[in-house]
């Protein structure tokens, strides 16, 4: 293949294009809104929320755009922190996020958190997605505030 | 010139290919708190029994909070924590088959075990909120009024007050 000027600029103009296009897709947003609030616990009490808890799950607003898909990812703690390093064990089941979607017909839809979801927008380009969990004072627990953080990743697939 | 750029299209479209298919166009994250607190649990104890002594047919008598007779509850709950207070009383103290009237129920709680500077409330009304103190310790005193009729039936008439504390 022989390249002149003309297939040069030919070529450019492909990758402008072929880049923009991909930038133009990747546009996605997820924003933190609300944390995952266990509230009062007693020692050796198990206390689980549900990710469709609206007052006491964690919420990200997730908003990309109709006929994309993403991959949700969660990096979960499995210990909440006190200062001081007390810890306290906090654990995640099958069912323990979950994908709300936004507008006429809204759905939820529960997922693992340990594994990664991927998911298509098919009527509106922004969703919610929750979590919940179980926190497990063990009897002895000592008292105080404990504190972690859950961080999602959200890739553009589509 | 012209393999090396045929190769390196090659490449490059290969590369191109791939992070459209596979790999994806971007990522974002964002980053939320999870957080739990810890309380001791509550232990609650009947210290001091309400007590009105001797009454007499016809004639009402009153314990107040303040009295040394007053009944006294000792709670022991995290410091400085919010409780509610739900008491489950009494209309009337019993002797056998005999009731003695109770009533006009006074309420009054504290950090420290003194009436002195202590926050008034209504036992008998809906639950009260109280703070615990900041050394853990929770002090809720009981007065209240018996009403013997005339004829009141002589004897030793007794009832019993429940406390309900929780956190909120």
């Amino acid at each position: 293949m022989r390249l002149t000027h003309g297939r040069v600029s030919s070529l450019l103009v492909l990758l402008a294009t072929l880049v923009s296009v991909q930038h133009g897709t990747a546009q996605a947003t997820v924003l933190g809104q609300q944390g995952l609030t266990f509230g009062i616990n007693l020692p050796g009490v198990n206390r689980t929320i549900a990710p469709t808890d609206a007052v006491n799950a964690g919420r990200f607003y997730v908003l990309h755009r109709v006929g994309g898909q993403v991959r949700l990812t969660f990096s979960l703690p499995t210990i909440l922190v006190k200062s001081g390093g007390t810890t306290l064990k906090v654990s995640y089941s099958a069912t323990s996020a979950a994908i709300r979607t936004i507008g006429t017909g809204a759905t939820t839809t529960t997922f693992d958190p340990g594994s990664a979801t991927s998911f298509s927008f098919t009527t509106s380009p922004d969703i919610y997605v929750q979590i919940g969990g179980t926190v497990q004072p063990k009897p002895g627990q000592t008292s105080g505030s404990y504190i972690g953080t859950i961080t999602l990743t959200v890739a553009v697939l589509q | 010139m012209s393999n090396f750029c045929s190769v390196g299209l090659r490449r490059l479209a290969t590369a191109l290919a791939l992070a459209g298919t596979a790999a994806p166009l971007a990522a974002q994250t964002a980053s939320i708190t999870a957080t739990a607190n810890v309380f001791r649990p509550i232990t609650i104890s009947g210290a001091r029994n309400l007590d009105f002594a001797n009454v007499f047919p016809g004639v009402n008598k009153s314990v107040a909070i303040s009295a040394a007779t007053s009944g006294r509850f000792d709670i022991v709950a995290e410091a400085s924590q919010a409780v509610t207070l739900t008491f489950a009383l009494p209309g009337t103290l019993a002797n056998g088959a005999n009731t003695l009237a109770i009533g006009t129920w006074t309420g009054c709680w504290n950090g420290t075990n003194s009436t002195t500077g202590c926050t008034a409330f209504t036992p008998s009304g809906t639950a009260a909120n109280a703070t615990v103190g900041g050394a853990t310790n929770l002090y809720v005193f009981v007065g209240a009024t018996v009403s013997p009729t005339a004829a009141q039936v002589a004897g030793a008439y007794t009832g019993t007050l429940s406390l309900t504390v929780a956190y909120f």
